[in-house]
């Protein structure tokens, strides 16, 4: 059935009339075998309510065909889609993220959305473990004031305790599926946006979107990725894997948003820079870094020198790699390596304003495709701030640096040291190629990020033509 | 308040209401699928030519647990009665089979249940050598990297050597 058939149906009685609801009953039960039907439902309601008068027993009679033929889900989000399309209040937006309570760049993904879109409607943030707007405002210097923060906790993931929900836990169908308490959650909002890459939650809202900074599960138990109305991803590196792990193309990719648009480049000091977390598993992998500075400046004695390397990145609790890193520098006390650890934004920026250098391993002999950078969000940092990137040939990285114009690209620590040893040789090429970065690094700022997804929102909240 | 804000702040309350009662419903729904208003799981076709060995391996280990609840094989509980008169009659039909042939296919059944039981066990020691496998390779791998690292710092030094005594 058409949607001009329903409203053409539905046009040939009065609105409010009892053969008009007699009509829309009938269509609603004839539908019983067919899902959706939201957006015909609530234009008709929406029509038949501005011309007629309230009637809440009609109402409830329509509401209850609804709930008994398509389902609950259905007969709310039809008066949900009612309530906007006859402007009775702003749209209902949640963003969902499992990890708020943690910094990340995902979880900064999330947040930065939720600032863009705080015009557009209400904004709740929900979580599974206790996190506060005022943190994260904080930890990504976002104006969250107006955002309702909820916490959904998940029974099963409290009683197993610790810091971690893992969705890995949930094994066969056979297991109740914790995250069903999200799905519930999600059926009172007109939009739901999934930030964290749980494929396990049921998107109940009239629309959804999930966001899948990279697809690390296959898609078995639970998979409902595909039930969202939109699938986008952080880049194309994201959108192949979508692909190959989950058999579809996602339908938006939009880049992180990075803001740490730096000075144009000038006054740059001898310092390569790394700005990583101290992942504990070494996936950063700081201390390869500081082999191949060792090795560059036992080569290469005389360009090397007054170059130093500087590793900034956040650290939690007891860290076995940090102590690593710090114990191979003990042993060798006169490499010029400094750490910044857990530095502020303020203390990072400044660095990229003065740092010449950036490097990044991140991916450099790995097989797994989930340890190669998704994406690769200092790297552009670094580049806002006129600092020539020297970057793993892989992942997302390839996609932020074209190799020679703004930056370069290696495939092994030899094409590292090459490219970095041209640079300490020639200022001139070091100037051009610190502009070239610094211009790049514009093309992935928060306001083009936050006009896509304010695009792509309106969009999903827009009623069908 | 003009007519038309009237009906539309009537409008406004009735719809609320409803959505409450609505929402109440979906509270107390004791299933995810009674609010979706179906099933809203499927079985997905896995290509596990595709997989990488991670993927694999964890595709393996998450295999294992859903093997052990489907093991077994015998049939527990009754038959449920179906709607109406003829269902209740059909259900009582199948069980009184079911608790006549019981000793006979017990037998059969209980030797398919050993025989699965064996073939898990040969499954998760396979699982294991292979893993063990996986594990002394990517040792082998790391080894080979220290030792090329090893290499080029030497063969860096001896080129310097080489520098220094040719300018001697």
């Amino acid at each position: 059935m058409s949607e001009q058939s329903l409203a053409d149906l539905l046009a040939q009685h009065a609105p409010g009339s009892p053969a008009w609801e007699e009509t829309f009953l009938i269509l609603i039960a004839k539908r019983r075998q067919e899902q959706g039907g939201v957006e015909e439902y609530a234009k008709a309601l929406a029509n038949d309510l501005q011309n007629s008068t309230a009637n809440s027993t009609r109402l409830g009679r329509i509401g209850n065909a609804i709930a008994s033929s398509a389902g609950l889900r259905t007969a709310i989000n039809t008066i949900d889609l009612c309530q906007l399309l006859l402007e009775l209040r702003k749209p209902r937006i949640a963003i969902y993220d499992h990890t708020w309570q943690f910094i990340g760049g995902a979880q900064k993904y999330g947040a930065t959305m939720a600032e863009t879109l705080k015009d557009l409607g209400e904004i709740t943030l929900i979580g599974n473990r206790p996190f506060s707007s005022e943190h994260l405002t904080e930890w990504y210097r976002l104006d969250l004031k107006d955002c309702a923060t909820r916490v959904i906790p998940l029974p099963f993931f409290e009683e197993k305790g610790g810091d971690d929900i893992d969705p890995a836990d949930i094994t066969s169908r056979a297991m109740p599926n914790p995250f069903h308490a999200v799905s519930r959650a999600s059926l009172d909002y007109d939009l739901f946006i999934n930030n964290s890459m749980l494929e396990m939650v049921l998107p109940l809202a009239n629309r959804s979107a999930f966001i899948t900074h990279f697809p690390e599960r296959r898609a078995r138990s639970y998979f409902y990725v595909d039930r969202y109305s939109r699938v986008v991803c952080n880049s194309h590196y994201t959108a192949d894997w979508i692909e190959k792990r989950w058999g579809f193309k996602p339908h938006t990719q939009i880049y992180p948003p990075v803001d740490m648009p730096g000075p144009r480049p000038e006054n740059k000091e001898p310092i390569i820079l790394s700005a990583a977390r101290f992942d504990p598993g070494g996936n950063k992998q700081q201390l390869d870094m500081i082999r191949a500075f060792q090795t560059l400046i036992r080569r290469h004695p005389r360009a090397s020198r007054g170059w130093r390397l500087i590793l900034a990145g956040g650290s939690q609790g007891d860290n076995p790699f940090l102590q690593q890193v710090q114990k191979f520098l003990t042993d060798y006390p006169g490499l010029p390596v400094e750490l910044r650890v857990n530095i502020t934004a303020a203390e990072l920026q400044e660095l990229y304003r003065r740092s010449s250098l950036f490097w990044h391993f991140c991916g450099l002999g790995q097989s797994d495709p989930a340890l190669v950078e998704h994406f690769g969000m200092t790297v552009a940092e670094a580049m806002q701030s006129g600092c020539i990137p020297l970057v793993f040939d892989g992942g997302g990285m390839r996609e932020i640096v074209r190799s020679g114009e703004n930056g370069y690209l290696f495939s092994s620590l030899a094409e590292l040291v090459g490219a970095t040893i041209r640079l300490f040789d020639m200022p001139e090429l070091r100037a051009n190629l610190a502009e070239a970065a610094w211009s790049a690094g514009r093309g992935f700022a928060k306001e083009i990020f936050a006009g896509r997804v304010r695009a792509l929102v309106q969009e999903l909240l827009a009623p069908a033509p | 308040m003009s007519e038309m804000g009237q009906n539309k702040t009537d409008i406004k309350v009735t719809l609320e209401g409803l959505r409450r009662q609505l929402a109440r419903k979906a509270e107390q729904a004791g299933t995810i699928e009674a609010i979706a208003g179906g099933p809203v799981d499927r079985d997905l076709q896995l290509d596990y030519w595709r997989f990488s060995d991670t993927d694999l391996e964890n595709e393996l280990w998450s295999r294992m647990p859903e093997l052990d609840q489907v093991i077994d094989i015998l049939p527990s509980g009754f038959f449920t009665a179906g709607p109406g008169l003829s269902g209740k009659v059909k259900g009582r039909f199948k069980n009184l089979l079911l608790h006549l042939a019981m000793p006979l296919i017990r037998i059969t059944l209980e030797k398919q249940n050993r025989l699965n039981r064996q073939f898990k066990h040969l499954q998760f020691i396979q699982f294991l050598i292979v893993k063990q496998l996986r594990q002394r390779l990517q040792r082998l791998e790391s080894e080979n990297r220290e030792l090329r690292s090893c290499l080029d710092e030497l063969e860096t030094a001896n080129a310097i050597v080489g520098e220094a005594s040719d300018h001697e």
